[in-house]
């Protein structure tokens, strides 16, 4: 019996699938990670894009209602090469993120510990970008954060 | 053939000087939401901060203090945060927000001191507090600052509670209040 993984580890994981799907064919060589820790570490090179889920927002769906409507915070690192890089990769996910994308509802086989399992389950679409900015730590910095950017953006998730 | 015609003008709509106060009330209402939503912004970015502390043994407090709204123009603008405040309470607010690596870290320094009176346990070592006290035990940090994305969160947080509750409540105020045509008088 496989055991389902809940919606909010679903929405995240999906959006790292896109991004690794697409950087994979447009940026190759580009490594999408999902902690800091992993990021930083001295065996992954430059460019490196972090997704992670921060926070979610519930409200209920409507006066009355028992379903939740959730707002999923997720932030998304670009760790680039150059400042043009930075530039251009953040340009390029967010023409990635404008037209939604597929959510999978992830699952691991019993007894499984590497193999996940996915099933298409309906769209995430971005409700707001919420920041695009520039990290700047001044000059002295650390090679990783020398030329980094990010991303906030809010989305929903829809059942199919 | 007559020789005059006759018209008949009738006025109707909203008068320029009701129009005008009718407008007046819809921004005196706003900036009153602006004001209450920026106090509230600040309780929760405050509350997300010290929730989020991950060594709660030597915490300060001092970024979630740096934290305040500012109000200008009688509440047209409201901020939350006064960078140059903030940069004198909380130097690292920067780095606590974004994450990455501090500046010990990446310059590779060795700092002294201990963590709650001893080196890192095992058990522990990602939650424990540092102070710069005796006993002295030379630690060189390697590990980058997560972030914790207290404005990213309060921005979040803010869209939901102006979608569910501010921007209906606006809408109430300028039809109620004019729909029975009282209330019209400004402070």
């Amino acid at each position: 019996m496989p055991t389902y993984f809940s919606e909010s580890r679903c929405v995240e994981l999906s959006l790292l699938d896109h991004l690794d799907t697409n950087l994979a064919i447009d940026w190759p060589g580009t490594t999408v990670v999902k902690t800091f820790k992993q990021a930083y570490s001295s065996t992954i090179n430059l460019p490196i894009v972090a997704v992670r889920l921060a926070d979610t927002s519930t409200t209920r769906l409507e006066v009355g209602s028992t379903t939740f409507d959730n707002r999923y915070l997720l932030i998304i690192d670009i760790f680039a090469k150059s400042d043009g890089m930075r530039l251009d990769m953040a340009d390029y996910i967010k023409t990635k993120l404008k037209d939604s994308w597929v959510n999978y509802t992830y699952s691991r086989a019993s007894g499984s510990t590497t193999e996940l399992g996915r099933i298409a389950n309906g769209r995430d679409t971005v409700t707001d970008f919420v920041t695009d900015a520039r990290i700047d730590f001044g000059d002295q910095v650390d090679t990783k954060d020398r030329f980094r950017q990010s991303i906030s953006i809010r989305i929903r998730h829809k059942d199919a | 053939m007559p020789k005059n015609i006759g018209l008949e003008i009738t006025r109707y709509g909203t008068p320029p000087l009701a129009f005008q106060k009718k407008i007046q009330v819809m921004f005196r209402t706003a900036e009153q939401a602006s004001i209450d939503l920026g106090n509230k912004s600040r309780d929760h970015m405050r509350t997300v901060i010290t929730t989020n502390i991950k060594r709660k043994a030597g915490s300060t407090g001092n970024l979630a203090k740096s934290i305040d709204t500012v109000v200008e123009a009688g509440g047209k603008v409201v901020g939350v945060g006064y960078i140059p405040e903030m940069d004198q309470i909380a130097p690292y607010w920067y780095l606590v927000n974004y994450g990455g690596m501090n500046a010990a870290a990446r310059q590779g320094r060795t700092l002294m001191g201990n963590f709650e009176g001893s080196t890192p346990s095992s058990k522990n070592d990602g939650t424990q507090s540092f102070f710069q006290t005796a006993p002295f035990y030379p630690m060189t940090p390697k590990k980058p600052v997560v972030a914790m994305n207290y404005i990213s969160k309060t921005a979040s947080w803010v869209s939901t509670i102006w979608r569910i509750h501010y921007s209906g409540r606006l809408n109430k105020v300028s039809i109620s209040k004019f729909a029975a045509g009282a209330a019209m008088t400004l402070g």
